[in-house]
């Protein structure tokens, strides 16, 4: 029996959701539209930072959330050195290249996390995961309604930095037009690194929004990968508004699909959601380039 | 006096493609000087080679006395040498304020930038007017002068600038030149230009050479090649 008040419930935490999903999205939109390099191994750099944030909680007794202060700076560095080492010798390459080495790094990551944590799932244990706020008779996650606050909190951020610095407006030249922005001084390559590399770090904070109540197993990358693919081309490519509001559709499709089908079903209510989007706006819902 | 910019026999192409086939071009400062020559000359090239966008195979560019043709693209700009490109490519999503704003990328004093962005806006008083507004919402001209007003940010010595009547109305492309013989007389820019509309070119520069297959075929002061039979024939069409 579906009621008005399940309704509200599974938007509710459907938009919850899909904030965190938003930020897993713009992190992949940003890259994707500076760098033209499609990161199939963003999901499971998100899935090394969830193991990070393990370790940090079993090493040192670290709050998920002091996890995202605390891998920030290594998921940033860990960035930098795969943009250097592996993404900057084939970002001129055909499209092929770039995913099999991108696709490479995501089998490569899933492997050693396998072989470091095995394949049990791991979680952290935190009085507040089961926490809920009764509001009128819908029941909110206290972690996932903090994990949207925070999530929230970062791609503002973010995008103040783009929309509001000089740094962000060369960021987002170099995206619209990388020869253009030579010709005004910008060093598009440098440029291209730091996003990469800060696309990286960003998922430093989506880990310690989701290790407070959810649970990290090695081929958890995939899911994400999948989820901010989708969610980037569903805003139309490069798109940081759309891959935001997308992000928001998704976690709400999500959400509305557990209820009126079952939780199984989910995940493919979203393959449909977006092959519709495809059809009907195979720009994307906004698609117009790089917009903060 | 050495000239502000000095190409010797400059080799540059696209992979095995050779397109410019030993350019010697010397422009002193305060000079303005036309490339002409038909469509797939290497014109545009020319002008990619000296922004660095293409590397020269062979040969060397010398401005204001630092070797360029080394450099990557955005150090060459630091050097004063700056293109406003073909088809102005102005950043479409961007407000007209935060292209100027980008043109500024290496005016690292933000009261240099302020103030060059003051004389911009006096110059090109519609862009002041527009400022607020998304680059891709102005008109072909307004882009224009946009694209050339982003290239005064930078703060050039030596302006480049491809086909800047391409697809403009006349009206608009006698204001163009209008804005370009002011900054010739009050801020004695030294401009390289490349133009298809040879009559337009050749009242505005000194002297001009002319580009065909690579090579210059061609040279002489506007005077000369206004009345040089190839020329009369081949561009202007008498």
């Amino acid at each position: 029996m579906i009621t008005g008040a399940l309704l509200v419930q599974a938007l509710i935490s459907g938009l919850l959701m899909g904030g965190i999903y938003a930020l897993v999205a713009l992190a992949l939109a940003l890259s994707f539209g500076v760098l033209r390099v499609l990161n199939f191994a963003h999901g499971d750099l998100l899935m090394m930072a969830m193991y990070g944030a393990v370790v940090l909680h079993r090493w040192l007794g670290l709050h998920p959330y002091w996890a995202i202060v605390v891998l920030a700076l290594p998921m940033l560095a860990l960035g930098w050195l795969m943009f250097v080492g592996l993404i900057r010798p084939v970002q001129h390459a055909g499209v092929l290249v770039q995913a099999q080495m991108t696709l490479g790094v995501s089998f490569v990551l899933q492997s050693a996390a396998l072989m470091i944590f095995g394949a049990d799932l791991l979680n952290v244990r935190t009085e507040m995961e089961m926490a809920v706020l009764r509001i009128e008779g819908v029941v909110v996650s206290v972690p996932l309604a903090i994990g949207f606050a925070v999530s929230l909190l970062i791609s503002g951020a973010l995008s103040w930095v783009l929309l509001g610095t000089d740094a962000g407006r060369r960021v987002r030249a170099t995206a619209q037009d990388p020869d253009m922005a030579r010709l005004c001084g910008v060093d598009v390559e440098r440029t291209q690194r730091w996003v990469f590399a800060l696309s990286v770090a960003l998922l430093a904070g989506v880990a310690g929004c989701l290790m407070t109540f959810s649970h990290v197993v090695p081929t958890a990358g995939l899911q994400y990968s999948v989820l901010a693919l989708l969610v980037v081309m569903l805003g139309g490519l490069g798109d940081l508004k759309g891959a935001f509001i997308g992000g928001l559709l998704i976690g709400i499709a999500e959400a509305l699909a557990g209820v009126f089908l079952n939780s199984a079903v989910g995940p493919a209510v979203i393959y449909v959601l977006f092959g519709l989007t495809l059809l009907f706006r195979p720009q994307g819902l906004f698609g117009r380039g790089m917009e903060a | 006096m050495s000239p502000l910019l000095e190409a010797r026999a400059l080799h540059a192409g696209y992979g095995a493609v050779e397109v410019l086939h030993g350019i010697d071009l010397s422009i002193a400062a305060g000079e303005a000087v036309a490339v002409l020559g038909p469509n797939g000359a290497g014109k545009s090239t020319l002008l990619r080679t000296l922004s660095g966008l293409v590397r020269a195979t062979d040969g060397s560019i010398l401005m204001a006395g630092t070797a360029v043709h080394t450099l990557p693209a955005h150090r060459i700009v630091a050097t004063g040498l700056i293109q406003v490109p073909e088809a102005r490519h102005i950043f479409p999503y961007l407000t007209v304020l935060e292209n100027l704003r980008v043109g500024a990328s290496l005016v690292r004093d933000a009261a240099l930038k302020d103030e060059a962005l003051d004389q911009v806006m006096t110059l090109f008083p519609m862009l002041r007017d527009k400022a607020r507004q998304p680059a891709r919402t102005l008109s072909g001209g307004q882009q224009q002068m946009l694209a050339i007003g982003r290239a005064l940010m930078g703060r050039p010595r030596l302006l480049m600038l491809d086909e800047p009547s391409l697809g403009l109305a006349p009206r608009v492309v006698e204001e163009v030149y209008e804005v370009l013989h002011r900054l010739r007389t009050s801020s004695e820019l030294t401009i390289l230009l490349v133009e298809q509309d040879v009559y337009q070119a050749l009242d505005f520069v000194d002297r001009a050479h002319v580009l065909q297959n690579g090579r210059f075929a061609l040279s002489g002061s506007s005077a000369e090649l206004r009345d040089n039979d190839t020329i009369r024939t081949a561009y202007l069409g008498l």
